[in-house]
């Protein structure tokens, strides 16, 4: 997980940079980082300290004449000189694209190529939010609340005829068979994910602030889960056991495998979209078939309207650890950071609702992401948990 | 500081060119070292390289003869060196001139691999977009062409060169996305500027 980087890394980071040692990505990450004013002092003051080691190695004799012919003219005639390499045309950045970061494997990251390790430099001085994490409440058949993190509490080893797991991010009910089920309850807040094996077999991805009730087996005609927020499911197939999926407002019946369903209370609607398979898409208003990249979106009174020419990956990026936006209103690109950094967005004067592209690494740290959003001439200030949008 | 020094500033002062070039020979090579050292491309750490001269040229009235020349000199090329590296940091075009000449000049075995697959990935990726496209990106980000002047150069209108930059780096950004395996992911964040509509 990135924590804050202080001002001492920056510096580091230059020095592996005049010794040509930086990563892409450490170059990139630099690069970014001088774009903020709070770079001023720290890297002025690095590049002051390496002029003392300023010495010449190797022949500079032709980019020396060059420069004096220049010179002179110039001096000769101050009027009329141009610079030697004129016409490298700066264009301005708030038009242009940005070209963010490149992530690299986590070893890399963790082991610098030569240097001592950067991360032991690191402090936390500087306020920023972590991104979201691997966590959850599960509440068992009796009621009783577990926090499931890093910190590895204790699980009862079985519920209602399934043994219980809890690995990585990931619990798993496994049939035993010799119980009555009992119904659980998976559910991470704003900032948390986690994901889950059901005793069918049957994988879900919990998104931040989700919910999913779920038997700890299924041994009736219907499997029946109930899901608020949003959740990735990957259904085992069972010919002989309907899968369904309850929101409240629709309820969906799975007849194979991969969908997305995004159940957010607050939404405008509730948006099913299917990656393959065939599911049926059921509200009070009436039903509807899907087809494998189609989404149905329900509104509150359930009225259906079908979307045939979604963009998939951008829909089930978030299980993958990435944001991605295909043509997304800053309204909902911020909706998606609030929930996933747990921070509540005030809009203050006019929005602009302009669209964006992009893929971003869900580990980014908020400001990190932020100064992304910052080089598209939006700004912002994050005071506590409240990130305040001034104009866009 | 030596005699010398002191009369050779105090000529300066007086606008005596003979007096600037001798100056200017005596630092222009660790100078020129110390600018590339951050500014990494050749030809910008040359065009750096005289420009500060020349600003020193324009202060020479100001130089004081008491203090450390070489002092007062990497002050203005320090500033000047910071400002440029802002510069390129917020300019696409040069961004990508210095990432290849950083990658040009990694001198460790492990990042030049890393250099070395995200160049081949970019490279795949430029390679497979319809060649308009890319004839439009390699003027935009390869010779730093305004949007105006590709425009221009390849007789169609500035929308249909900012379509096409959109679209490129969005097919770039998710060839990197699709063959990066996880390991290597470029991160592309840009804003759709044509056709806007607010939703």
């Amino acid at each position: 997980m990135p924590t804050g980087k202080n001002n001492e890394y920056y510096r580091l980071l230059l020095q592996r940079w005049q010794q040509r040692q930086c990563s892409p990505h450490e170059a990139i990450e630099l690069l970014d980082y001088l774009c903020l004013p709070e770079a001023d002092r720290p890297l002025l003051a690095e590049i002051q300290a390496a002029f003392e080691q300023a010495s010449p190695e190797g022949d500079v004799t032709g980019p020396g004449e060059r420069v004096r012919a220049a010179l002179l003219t110039h001096i000769q005639a101050p009027a009329t000189v141009v610079p030697l390499h004129k016409n490298r045309k700066l264009r301005c950045l708030a038009a242009a694209v940005v070209l963010a970061a490149i992530a690299v494997p986590a070893t890399r990251w963790l082991h610098p190529a030569r240097n001592a390790p950067l991360a032991g430099t690191i402090s936390r001085h500087e306020h920023d939010i972590s991104p979201g994490k691997n966590k959850a409440v599960l509440t068992l058949g009796n009621g009783e609340k577990i926090v499931l993190d890093s910190a590895g509490n204790q699980l009862p080893a079985s519920q209602g005829g399934s043994a219980i797991r809890n690995q990585n991010g990931v619990l798993t009910y496994q049939d035993r068979g010799d119980q009555p089920p009992v119904y659980n309850t998976l559910a991470t807040a704003a900032g948390e994910t986690y994901a889950l094996t059901l005793a069918d077999g049957t994988r879900v991805w919990l998104n931040a602030a989700s919910s999913i009730r779920f038997p700890s087996a299924f041994p009736g005609r219907e499997r029946l889960v109930e899901l608020t927020g949003e959740a990735y499911f990957e259904v085992a197939a069972n010919a002989n056991q309907a899968f369904r999926i309850s929101t409240g407002r629709i309820s969906i019946d799975v007849l194979g495998t991969s969908l997305n369903v995004n159940a957010y209370p607050a939404a405008a609607t509730t948006n099913t979209t299917l990656v393959s398979g065939a599911v049926k898409v059921n509200t009070a208003a009436g039903s509807l078939l899907l087809a494998a990249g189609e989404q149905s979106q329900a509104d509150a009174n359930g009225v259906q309207r079908k979307q045939t020419h979604v963009h998939l990956s951008s829909i089930t990026a978030w299980k993958d650890g990435f944001f991605q936006f295909e043509n997304t209103p800053l309204t909902e690109v911020l909706e998606q950071f609030a929930r996933w950094y747990n921070v509540e967005v005030i809009y203050e004067g006019k929005i602009n609702n302009r669209r964006f592209f992009g893929i971003i690494n869900r580990n980014s740290s908020l400001k990190s992401v932020l100064r992304m959003l910052d080089a598209n001439d939006i700004s912002f200030t994050l005071e506590g948990n409240k990130l305040i949008v001034q104009h866009t | 500081m030596s005699n010398d020094e002191a009369i050779l500033l105090q000529e300066l002062r007086r606008g005596n060119q003979e007096a600037f070039l001798a100056v200017y020979h005596q630092h222009y090579p660790s100078l020129y070292h110390y600018i590339l050292r951050f500014i990494a491309v050749p030809q910008l750490a040359e065009d750096a390289l005289q420009e500060v001269f020349v600003k020193i040229w324009e202060v020479r009235e100001r130089i004081d003869p008491a203090q450390s020349f070489r002092g007062y000199l990497y002050r203005i090329a320090r500033n000047h060196v910071f400002k440029l590296m802002k510069k390129i940091a917020a300019d696409e075009a040069l961004r990508t001139q210095v990432m290849q000449e950083l990658h040009r000049q990694t001198d460790d075995a492990d990042t030049r691999l890393l250099w070395k697959e995200y160049e081949r990935l970019l490279h795949t990726a430029i390679a497979l977009l319809p060649p308009q496209r890319q004839k439009v990106f390699r003027l935009c980000r390869e010779e730093s062409k305004s949007y105006e002047e590709v425009a221009a150069t390849l007789g169609i209108s500035k929308n249909t060169v900012k379509e096409h930059m959109v679209l490129a780096l969005k097919s770039i950004q998710s060839f990197f996305y699709e063959h990066a395996d996880g390991a290597l992911v470029l991160l592309f964040w840009t804003e759709v500027l044509i056709n806007q509509k607010k939703s």
